[in-house]
């Protein structure tokens, strides 16, 4: 949901707006609205300062020396008619740069960021829609993204008393924690922090051994301050997907989705020994090892979506999906548009990937409630497609758990949501999983449910395997455990499909086979949907482009819950 | 996102970098040039405001070296800015474009700030703009889910059931789902966004407080109780006059952004190939549209 003000000309109020479900006009003239309203929305803007005209309203002493300024705040505050007056003379005297000197003082400057969290304060309607005020922290050390997009549970009175932190300060996420302790100590307030785009930071968004900032090796603080104010990771966007690359796991036949693994966002290429730092999968295996020798697991997040979208617009459906930036908008021939190019790679346009949501299991539509449901990671990411997942672990659900009409009150009462960690137990058993997911009603049904499992072995190794543990039609896995695909119906000439395969509904009880009560492990669920037209399928349709043949036409939308941990040796 | 690598590949940029190449092979071999070195007058005010961003930041005093790191960055900055200008590297940048065109928007914006309506222009903006404050039908529900592929006699029994014994728990025959058994009054889009399209259709002539013959959804077979229907309603201005004032604030904002324009429009003349300056004085467009 960072939709950075940048070159667009739509603004916060737009954004809620059309987050609301209403209709907008984008930065090339197109109407465009969301086929559903969203709940909730955080638009992550920047501070910056200017304009002094609260000031002469409110009449400053040292401004009202100045006669010109002296009868603008007079008129300004004479009715409206007058004051139209003032504003156009203050206005054309600008436009011509005749404004009087003192204003041009930066003394005088109003906060964009007073005007956002009050923007944002007048579209929170609780119960309703929840405009949640949050900002991004944009470093790029050498065009390596170390994002992070910081969210608040708090009102504009509290996210006012301090300026968000910026990336011209300081480009170390340490300092960023450092700036968040600060905030919450000062004005009583509580927020978090998000990173996203590990898959661009060249081997730095998730460091093991060494902290990339300092050189050091890597320490206890850093892993309790890391810990403490990032519970969530940005697991999909636009800029690619960031839960699994098959370099780091070649046995899982999905782990490369939508992958940008070229470059960092600067001038520097890839390379395999970089992906290990950068991945979702990788980082929550790693934090289980981490968490031996510095005391904290430093990445034991939970998982969301965003867009990251700088389009005003939080478009994340393929047949609606409006791209990264407003540079290109829906509109023949923008699959081609360059976004970057380093030598002889390139990033094209159609590279884009239309993601992602954040599912948010809040008791209410609050600021406070959707904050807190983050702060204890029970929350999921989707690729833009609304899927429903509910994700529980315990000890002691049985395989009638799954059909019950009651299925999310069994899962609480008999064990942790997502994010949350297994209680110890002694009873010798391995843990159980209630894992239920709805497909869209708008998209396609769903393929199949998975569990990732990662664990530390008997050997202090971290390892994962993928579990397909619930699946439309009558499919049978072969000898080495793997799943048929469930085949495709879409029309890619059309950009059409049949839900003809596919279930609507998925659930089960899933048991552990391979536990071992000594050993560290996690487990989050990994829902897929059956191929649907990617949103490069509509633009063919639509706008008859000739788009080459190794532009995917089709996709496979997926939600990610957060994980379930247990602590080995409890 | 910071489009770095998409400079990279703009034109005028490769251009002035070869052009910054030769202007330092150049300085390195050509004598001193005469004009006086560049100034950069750091004033008091500038200093007082970077001070004042870190309290705001900080919530406490930088220190001397702080100080100093943030002037030595507005140096940077001020040079860095200086010398963009001058190799043109604004020119022809949409997203500078872009950026300015809304600090102007931002600043005839502002003004709108201190504008509230009077009541008779409350009322009558509410009066012209009813359209816009409809709140379409609502119906609230119960629903017992049957699955997919629930057999036709079966569900004949079930409706019987229902009918002769209205008080029978209906969570008997309900299928596990992750769909809502009950649901408050809920526009078309959120029924539909939750059942899929056509749902709402299919039960909004449904007569209240009786379970419907079977409804067929994304997911399968409903049967549908019908709690309380609310017709598409206006509200009243006052239950929604904060909402109707933003609207009309909204909407002032962008006559003033649009007045203060056309005032700027006027001092320009736009100079066109015939066929497309005939086009522009057919549909022009002023201030409001």
């Amino acid at each position: 949901m960072d939709a950075r003000g940048f070159g667009v000309t739509l603004g916060p109020e737009e954004a809620y707006r059309f987050a609301r479900g209403e209709e907008v006009i984008s930065s090339h003239g197109v109407r465009v609205k969301l086929s559903r309203p969203l709940d909730w929305l955080v638009v992550a803007d920047h501070s910056d300062g200017m304009g002094a005209m609260d000031k002469i309203i409110s009449g400053d002493p040292e401004l009202l020396k100045d006669p010109k300024i002296n009868n603008w705040h007079q008129k300004m505050n004479g009715g409206k008619e007058s004051a139209l007056d003032a504003n156009v003379d203050i206005f054309s005297h600008y436009a011509s740069g005749r404004l009087p000197k003192i204003l041009m003082d930066e003394r005088f400057t109003q906060s964009i960021w007073d005007d956002y969290v009050e923007t944002a304060d007048r579209f929170n309607d609780p119960g309703n829609f929840t405009a949640m005020i949050g900002y991004e922290w944009t470093s790029t050390a050498g065009g390596n993204n170390l994002h992070r997009n910081i969210l608040y549970r708090d009102d504009a009175d509290t996210a006012r008393k301090m300026l968000p932190f910026t990336a011209s300060e300081s480009f170390n996420p340490e300092d960023l924690w450092q700036w968040m302790e600060k905030y919450e100590a000062a004005t009583g307030g509580k927020i978090l922090a998000l990173a996203h785009n590990g898959n661009l930071s060249n081997g730095i968004m998730f460091p093991v051994e060494t902290n990339p900032a300092t050189g050091e090796p890597l320490s206890a603080s850093y892993a309790a301050t890391r810990a403490k104010w990032e519970p969530l990771y940005e697991v999909t966007q636009i800029k690619g997907d960031g839960e699994a690359h098959p370099f780091l796991s070649p046995n899982d036949e999905f782990a490369d989705y939508e992958t940008w693994d070229k470059a960092n966002m600067g001038p520097v290429f890839k390379e395999n020994s970089m992906l290990q730092y950068e991945y979702a999968r990788e980082a929550l295996k790693n934090g289980l090892k981490m968490a031996q020798t510095l005391g904290t697991n430093p990445y034991k997040f939970g998982m969301l979506g965003s867009t990251d979208s700088h389009t005003g617009l939080a478009t994340a459906e393929e047949e609606n999906f409006f791209g990264k930036s407003s540079v290109v908008e829906p509109e023949p021939g923008r699959w081609n548009h360059l976004i970057a190019q380093l030598g002889p790679v390139k990033m094209i346009a159609w590279e884009m990937t239309a993601s992602g949501y954040a599912g948010v299991w809040a008791t209410e539509n609050t600021r406070e409630a959707l904050f807190d449901a983050m702060a204890r990671k029970e929350v999921y990411a989707t690729t833009g497609s609304r899927i429903t997942v509910r994700f529980f672990g315990g000890w002691h659900y049985t395989e009638k758990d799954a059909t019950s009409p009651q299925l999310a009150r069994i899962g609480y009462d008999k064990g942790v949501p997502m994010g949350g960690d297994l209680p110890p137990d002694s009873s010798g058993k391995s843990p159980s999983f209630i894992v239920a997911a709805a497909r869209d009603p708008f998209s396609g049904t769903l393929d199949r449910i998975q569990i990732v499992k990662g664990w530390l072995d008997a050997d202090g190794n971290t390892r994962e395997k993928v579990y397909d543990v619930a699946w439309s039609g009558n499919r049978k896995p072969n000898r080495k455990g793997k799943l048929a695909p469930v085949g495709s119906t879409v029309d890619i000439a059309n950009a059409t499909w049949s839900n003809s395969i596919g279930a609507a509904e998925l659930a089960t009880v899933w048991q552990d086979p391979d536990f071992d009560s000594n050993q560290s492990a996690f487990y989050y669920a990994r829902v897929l949907e059956i191929p649907t037209p990617r949103w490069s399928a509509y633009d063919v349709k639509r706008f008859g482009d000739n788009i080459p043949a190794e532009v995917p036409m089709t996709t496979q939308e997926r939600a990610y819950t957060s994980p379930i941990w247990y602590n080995g040796g409890q | 996102m910071t489009d770095n690598v998409a400079l990279f590949k703009e034109p005028l940029l490769q251009f002035a970098l070869i052009g910054t190449l030769i202007f330092a092979l150049y300085a390195l071999v050509a004598p001193p040039p005469q004009a006086p070195a560049n100034v950069i007058a750091i004033e008091a005010a500038q200093i007082e405001q970077l001070i004042a961003n870190y309290q705001k930041t900080w919530r406490q005093e930088p220190d001397q070296k702080a100080v100093a790191a943030m002037i030595e960055d507005a140096v940077r900055e001020e040079i860095y800015y200086r010398e963009a200008l001058a190799l043109g590297l604004d020119r022809n940048d949409k997203v500078i474009r872009l950026r300015l065109r809304q600090k102007m928007e931002f600043l005839s914006d502002t003004g709108s700030d201190l504008l509230d309506p009077e009541e008779a222009e409350l009322s009558a903006y509410f009066a012209a703009n009813q359209e816009n404050y409809r709140q379409p039908a609502k119906l609230a529900l119960e629903q017992i889910f049957l699955g997919a592929s629930a057999d036709a006699a079966e569900i004949q029994t079930i409706v019987e059931t229902l009918t002769s014994n209205p008080a029978t728990d209906p969570l008997r025959w309900q299928q596990a789902s992750l769909l809502p058994a009950q649901l408050p009054l809920s526009s078309r889009q959120a029924i539909d966004g939750i059942f899929g399209q056509g749902f709402f259709a299919a039960i909004a002539a449904l007569p209240p407080n009786q379970w419907s013959a079977p409804v067929p959804s994304s997911f399968g077979v409903h049967l549908v109780r019908i709690r309380e229907h609310q017709q598409e309603q206006t509200p009243p201005l006052d239950d929604i006059r904060a909402l109707v004032a933003r609207d009309w604030k909204a909407q002032k904002t962008l006559e003033l952004r649009n007045q203060l324009f056309a005032k700027l429009r006027e001092q320009y003349q736009i100079q066109l190939p015939a066929p497309f300056s005939r086009l522009l004085s057919q549909h022009s467009c002023p201030p409001a549209c």
